[in-house]
C-alpha cells in the first residue's frame, strides 16, 4: 500500500469514521441480501443434487415415474433389454417418518453394486440379498438420533398410512454414509420396500448405465420408445431439477428484490460519495495544486471507497451466510416439501465471492462516477477555497446524465411499443431519475421555494439549499429513492396478496379438512381409504364428506400438481372455474388448469391436454383456465376417479367435511380425528377451513416478506445516508452557523433551521418518490403477475402512502442528530477556527 | 524564470466574456521577491493562477524556465508544479488528518518518497520556521500563524525554484503576518528563489523588492521598491 494512499486517503477515514461506517453498512446490507437469498435457495437444490449423486453416481440416465406412483416393475426388464444398456438398477426412495424423526427409505436389490456411488458402497458392504426380510441398514446419524443398536426394531410409517417394522441389521459408518442424506437413511431390500409402501408392482426410478459403443442420445431414444407415456426418460438429476423448479419462483423473486436493494444501495453510495467529494473537494484539489496528477487523486479516492466497500462486502458475506442458514429453517413447508431430503446449508463459494465482488464493484463504480462528475472544477478554486456548488454552477447539465435519460426514454418507448408495459414503466422511472440527476439546480431551487414557505428559519434554510445544490440533490434523491421503493413494494405486494387471497377464498367455505399434514402443508399421500371417508360422512352433523387427492406429476420435464376432485369440493382451483367446467371435470371428461399451467403447457380453454401415467396417456379437454397461485408449473384439476384409476392411487389424501347448519363443529372435528386416526398410522390433522385458508394466505404473504424486509432495510440505509450527508452539511457550515449564533440566533432556532431544511428536502423527495413509486408499482404488478400467472390488478393502496410517510419520517430522523449538534455549536470556538 | 508575452485571460461568465487579464508583458527572474497588488477584481489571482500553471492563458505566451506552458498537458503541468513551484494559500489548505510534519512531507510523498525517509528533513524545515516543537500537532491544534508557517515549510519541501503566495497574511494577525512575510523574505534572499506574493496589504507589499500593480486586468505599474 503506497505511502500516498495511506496518508491522503486512509488517514481521512480515521478522521471521519462514521462516514466509513455508514458506507460499510450500506454495502454490507446489499451484499448480505444477495448472499442470503442465493445461498438459501441454492442449498435446497444442492441438497437434492447431492442426494441424487450419492444414489445414482455416474449413471447418465434414469427412467422415473411421472407421478409418485412410480413406474411399473415390468418396465425394468424391458429397459434392461435395450441395446447399449450396461446396467438397469431399480430403486425406491421415499421420505418416511420413523420414530420421532424423518429419514429417507431406500429400497434396492443386488444390482445396486453396478452403481458407482455412495449407495453402491453401502450395498457393497452389506449384501442386501442376505438381509432378513425386514432387515435394514441404518445410517449412523439416524441410528444415533433414535438411540438404535444392531438387532433392535423400529416402526416406519408410510405415505399410504400404514406402518412397517424394520430390524437394524447393520449400522453404516464412514464418508459414504454421510453423503446419503447426511447419514439419515434406511436401506432395505426392494421387495420389502414395495410391500411396506403397498406398491408391489412399482419402483420410483431405474438408473441406467450405457455401454457397447452406443451413445447416450441413441439409448435415450430407444428407452423412450419402450416406456412410452408410462414413464419419463431423463437424468438422475431430474428430481433435483424439479426441486429447483419448485423453488425457482420464490428464489427469483427474492433475488430480484436483492438486486433492487443493490441498485438502491449503489445510488445511496453515489450520493454519499458525491457529498464526500463536495466536502473534501478543497483537500483533493489542494493535492492537485501541490503537484499530484488528477488521475492519482481520483484513483486514490476510488480505492478508498473500494477498501471501505471491501470491509462491507466481507461483513455482508458473513451476515448473509448466517441469514441464509436461518432462511432455510424459516421456509414454508410447501417449499421444503419439494425437496424430499434433509436440506443442508451449502453455500457455493463462487456465488458468495461473486456477490461480494458485485458489492465492491458497484461501490467503486458509484465512487468513480461521483468523483469524475463532482471533481470537474477548475484547480484555481482550490487556492481560494470557494464553494463550487452553487446553483449557478450546478446548472451545468452533466452530459452523462442527460444521455442516460435520453437512452432510457427511448428504451421505454420501444418497450411500450413492443407491448411490455412493465418494462416501459420501469425504464420511464429510470429516465426520470437520470433527468433529475442532470438538474441538481432545479431541485435546489424547488427546495428553497418550499422551505421559504415554512417561516423565517425556512428562508435561511432555502439559501443553504441553493448554495449547496449537489448536497441538496443528494439528500432529496435519497429520500425519493426510499419513498419510491416503499410505495412500489408496498403497493405491488399488497395487490399481489389481494389477487392471491381472492383466488383461494373458497377454502373458507369448508368446515373442516381432514389430512395427514398441518394446515401449511400439501396433503399428497392418499392415507384415507373409502371406508374412512364413509365413516366421516356418517358422523352426526356432517352434511357431506368430500374426498380429494393431490399428486405431483412430471409432464414435459416440468412439475405440476394434479388435483383429483369430487362434487361438493370447495378447493379453489375447482371453484374458480365456471359451473359448466366444474360439471365436465366431475363427470371425468375434462380438466381445469391454472393460468400458470396453461402458459407452461401452451393450452387454452377448449384445447386438449394429455397426461402421462403408469396406465398410459390420457387426454382431456381443457374446460377452463383459472387464477390459482402455485410454486411449481401449475395446477391441473381432474376427477378423483380418473386420478385413482390412472395412477393406481386408491383413497384420498384429504377429506373435506361440510357440516349441517348449526352443527357443533368442534365435536364433529373431535369425532373425525378419532375415526380417521383409528384407520391410518399416519398422524391425522383436522383443521378448520378458515385455518387452512389463513395458512395458505400466510404462505402467499411470506413470499412478500422478503420484499417488505428489503424495503425497510433500504429505508434504514437511506436514513443512514441522510444522516451522513446532513452531518457533513453541518460540519461544512460550522462557520456560518457559528456566525448565526454569534449574532443572536438561539440554539433552538438553529435546530429548527436544520430540521426545516430537512423537512423541505423530505417534502420534495416525497413528491418525486411517490410519483416514481406509482410508476414502479404499476410495472412491478405486471412482472409479479406474469411470474405467478395471476391477474394482479393495479390499485393504489392506503398502506403505500402510509409506508411512504413512515419511510420519510425514518429518513428525516437521520437529520435529528445533525440538527442537535448544530444547535450546540459554541460560536466563540467556531469563529476562532479556520 | 518566468516570461509572459502579451498574455491575456478571458473567462466566460454566463452569457458574456470577462477579460481578467489583458496583454500582460512580464519577466520575473531568479531570487526576486515580487508583490502583486491592485484593487479587487484587478486580475491578481488570475495572474497568480497562470504563474502556478493552474490555468492557461487565452492568448499570448507564458514560459517557465524556457518551457512554454501551452505545450504541457495535465500531467506535465502537475509534475512541473510539484518540482518547481511551492504554493502558500490564504486559507492555509493543510490536510486536517495529517500532523504538522506530515503536512510538510506531502510534496515529497507525492514525488515518491517514503514518509519515514523524509521525516528528518521535515523537522528541519519546521525548525527553520520555528515550529519544530509543534511537529506532532494536527492543524486543528495550531493557530492561524502556526498553520501558515507549516504551509511555508511545505512549500519549501522540494526546494522549488518558485514560491507563489496568495494573500498569505490575509487570515493572520499583524504579528503573525510579519513573521510569515519575514520567512518568505528569507526564502527569497537566502536561497535565490523567486517569491511572488499577491496582497492588498501595503505593509506586506512594502517588503517586496518589486511591485506589480494591476488594474482592470492590465499591468499598469512595474516598479522597484525603494528602501
Amino acid at each position: 500500500m503506497s505511502t500516498g494512499f495511506r496518508l491522503f486517503h486512509l488517514r481521512g477515514l480515521r478522521l471521519r469514521p462514521w462516514r466509513a461506517v455508514v458506507m460499510v453498512l450500506v454495502v454490507s446490507t446489499c451484499v448480505s441480501l444477495i448472499v442470503a437469498t442465493t445461498t438459501a435457495f441454492a442449498s435446497l437444490g444442492r441438497s437434492a443434487h447431492d442426494f441424487a449423486r450419492a444414489v445414482a453416481g455416474d449413471a447418465p440416465l434414469s427412467v422415473v415415474g411421472v407421478s409418485d406412483a412410480g413406474l411399473p416393475t415390468s418396465l425394468v426388464q424391458r429397459v434392461a433389454g435395450v441395446p447399449g444398456v450396461d446396467f438397469a438398477v431399480p430403486v425406491i426412495t421415499v421420505r418416511v417418518p420413523v420414530g420421532d424423526s424423518e429419514a429417507v427409505l431406500i429400497g434396492v436389490d443386488a444390482s445396486a453394486v453396478d452403481l458407482s456411488s455412495a449407495l453402491e458402497e453401502e450395498v457393497d458392504q452389506v449384501d442386501v440379498a442376505t438381509l432378513p426380510a425386514n432387515g435394514a441398514v441404518f445410517g449412523e446419524a439416524l441410528a444415533t438420533e433414535l438411540g438404535l443398536a444392531t438387532n433392535e426394531t423400529v416402526a416406519v410409517s408410510t405415505p399410504r398410512g400404514s406402518q412397517a417394522t424394520v430390524v437394524v441389521s447393520a449400522l453404516s459408518r464412514g464418508a459414504a454414509s454421510a453423503q446419503l442424506n447426511g447419514g439419515r437413511f434406511i436401506i432395505v431390500s426392494l421387495p420389502f420396500a414395495q410391500q411396506a409402501l403397498q406398491r408391489p408392482e412399482s419402483v420410483d426410478a431405474v438408473y441406467i448405465g450405457v455401454t457397447g459403443g452406443r451413445s447416450v442420445p441413441e439409448v435415450t431414444a430407444d428407452l423412450e420408445q419402450v416406456v412410452g407415456a408410462q414413464a419419463l426418460v431423463t437424468t438422475p438429476a431430474h428430481v433435483a431439477e424439479q426441486a429447483d423448479q419448485a423453488t425457482r419462483l420464490t428464489r427469483d423473486t427474492s433475488l430480484v428484490i436483492a438486486v433492487l436493494a443493490l441498485l438502491a444501495g449503489v445510488f445511496l453510495i453515489y450520493t454519499m460519495c458525491s457529498a464526500t467529494v463536495a466536502q473534501r473537494r478543497r483537500e483533493l484539489l489542494t493535492l492537485q495544486v501541490l503537484g499530484a496528477r488528477r488521475r492519482r487523486v481520483t484513483r486514490g479516492f476510488v480505492a478508498e471507497i473500494g477498501l471501505v466497500a471491501l470491509v462491507g462486502a466481507v461483513s455482508g458475506i458473513a451476515s448473509g451466510m448466517v441469514t441464509g442458514r436461518m432462511m432455510i429453517d424459516m421456509l414454508p413447508p410447501v417449499i421444503l416439501s419439494a425437496v424430499d431430503v434433509d436440506v443442508a446449508y451449502r453455500p457455493d463459494p463462487w456465488v458468495v465471492g461473486a456477490a461480494g465482488l458485485v458489492g465492491v464493484l458497484a461501490a467503486v463504480a458509484a465512487a468513480l462516477f461521483a468523483v469524475r462528475v463532482d471533481m470537474n472544477v477548475p484547480l484555481a478554486q482550490a487556492i481560494r477555497g470557494t464553494e463550487e456548488d452553487s446553483v449557478a454552477t450546478a446548472g451545468r447539465r452533466p452530459v452523462l446524465a442527460v444521455a442516460a435519460a435520453a437512452l432510457l426514454l427511448v428504451g421505454a418507448g420501444a418497450s411500450w411499443a413492443a407491448g411490455s408495459r412493465s418494462s416501459a414503466l420501469i425504464l420511464l422511472a429510470g429516465a426520470a431519475i437520470a433527468a433529475l440527476a442532470a438538474a441538481p439546480g432545479l431541485l435546489a431551487r424547488a427546495s428553497a421555494v418550499v422551505t421559504s414557505r415554512l417561516g423565517g428559519t425556512g428562508e435561511l434554510a432555502g439559501h443553504s439549499a441553493t448554495r449547496h445544490a449537489r448536497r441538496t440533490w443528494s439528500i432529496i434523491m435519497t429520500i425519493a429513492v426510499a419513498t419510491a421503493v416503499s410505495v412500489a413494494i408496498q403497493g405491488s405486494m399488497s395487490n399481489l396478496l389481494t389477487a392471491g387471497n381472492r383466488s383461494v377464498a373458497s377454502l373458507g367455505d369448508t368446515a373442516l379438512f381432514v389430512q395427514p399434514v398441518v394446515a401449511e402443508g400439501l396433503p399428497t399421500d392418499p392415507v384415507f381409504d373409502d371406508q374412512t371417508v364413509q365413516g366421516l360422512a356418517a358422523i352426526d352433523g356432517v352434511r357431506q364428506a368430500v374426498p380429494g387427492q393431490l399428486m405431483p406429476l412430471s409432464l414435459d420435464e416440468r412439475s405440476f400438481m394434479v388435483q383429483g376432485v369430487n362434487e361438493g369440493t370447495n378447493t379453489p382451483a375447482f371453484r374458480n372455474a365456471s359451473g359448466q367446467a366444474q360439471e365436465s371435470v366431475v363427470s371425468g371428461s375434462a380438466a381445469i388448469v391454472s393460468r400458470k399451467a396453461s402458459l407452461a403447457l401452451d393450452v387454452a380453454a377448449g384445447d386438449s391436454v394429455t397426461l402421462p401415467s403408469p396406465t398410459g396417456p390420457h387426454t382431456l379437454r381443457v374446460a377452463d383456465v383459472v387464477d390459482y397461485p402455485t410454486l411449481n408449473d401449475g395446477q391441473i384439476v381432474i376427477s378423483l376417479a380418473n386420478l385413482q384409476q390412472w395412477y393406481a392411487r386408491p383413497g384420498a389424501s384429504f377429506v373435506e367435511i361440510l357440516t349441517d347448519e348449526g352443527a357443533a363443529v368442534a365435536q364433529v372435528a373431535a369425532r373425525a380425528r378419532d375415526l380417521a386416526a383409528s384407520r391410518t398410522s399416519a398422524t391425522v390433522y383436522v383443521e378448520p377451513g378458515q385455518e387452512v385458508l389463513d395458512a395458505l394466505r400466510s404462505s402467499i404473504a411470506q413470499a412478500s416478506l422478503l420484499a417488505q424486509t428489503s424495503q425497510w432495510m433500504i429505508v434504514l440505509v437511506a436514513a443512514l445516508g441522510v444522516f451522513n450527508v446532513m452531518m457533513m452539511t453541518v460540519l461544512a457550515r460550522r462557520r456560518e452557523l457559528g456566525v448565526l449564533r454569534a449574532i443572536g440566533g438561539r440554539g433552538s432556532a438553529i435546530r429548527r433551521m436544520i430540521l426545516t431544511e430537512a423537512a423541505g428536502y423530505t417534502l420534495i423527495g416525497l413528491v418525486i418518490g411517490a410519483g416514481l413509486g406509482v410508476l414502479l408499482h404499476y410495472g412491478a404488478n405486471d412482472l409479479v403477475g406474469a411470474s405467478m400467472a395471476l391477474t394482479v390488478r393495479f390499485a393504489p393502496v392506503p398502506q403505500s402512502l402510509a409506508s411512504a410517510l413512515l419511510a420519510c419520517l425514518v429518513v428525516i430522523a437521520g437529520a435529528l442528530i445533525p440538527a442537535w449538534r448544530a444547535s450546540r455549536l459554541d460560536p466563540a470556538t467556531v469563529l476562532a477556527e479556520e | 524564470m518566468y516570461e509572459l508575452i502579451d498574455v491575456s485571460k478571458t473567462y466566460r461568465v454566463g452569457e458574456s466574456d470577462v477579460a481578467a487579464l489583458r496583454g500582460v508583458d512580464l519577466r520575473l527572474g531568479a531570487g526576486e521577491f515580487v508583490a502583486i497588488v491592485g484593487p479587487s477584481g484587478s486580475g491578481k489571482s488570475t495572474l497568480l493562477n497562470l504563474l502556478g500553471l493552474l490555468d492557461r492563458p487565452s492568448a499570448g505566451t507564458l514560459t517557465l524556465d524556457g518551457v512554454n506552458v501551452a505545450d504541457l498537458d495535465e500531467k506535465g503541468a502537475a509534475d512541473l508544479r510539484l518540482r518547481q513551484i511551492g504554493f502558500i494559500f490564504q486559507a492555509f489548505n493543510l490536510l486536517a488528518s495529517l500532523r504538522a510534519w506530515e503536512n510538510v512531507a506531502v510534496p515529497a510523498v507525492l514525488a515518491g518518497r517514503r514518509l519515514g525517509a523524509v521525516r528528518e528533513q521535515c523537522l528541519e524545515l519546521l525548525a527553520r520556521v520555528g515550529l519544530v516543537d509543534r511537529a506532532e500537532h494536527f492543524p486543528s491544534q495550531l493557530s492561524g500563524g502556526q498553520m501558515q508557517r507549516v504551509a511555508i515549510a511545505r512549500a519549501l519541501s522540494l526546494e522549488p525554484h518558485v514560491i507563489l503566495a496568495d494573500e498569505p497574511t490575509g487570515n493572520l494577525d499583524s504579528a503573525s503576518g510579519e513573521e510569515v512575510v519575514g520567512l518568505l523574505r528569507k526564502a527569497a534572499s537566502d536561497t535565490g528563489r523567486t517569491v511572488v506574493i499577491v496582497t492588498h496589504d501595503p505593509q506586506v507589499a512594502a517588503v517586496a523588492d518589486r511591485q506589480l500593480t494591476l488594474r482592470d486586468g492590465q499591468l499598469v505599474n512595474d516598479a522597484r521598491v525603494a528602501r
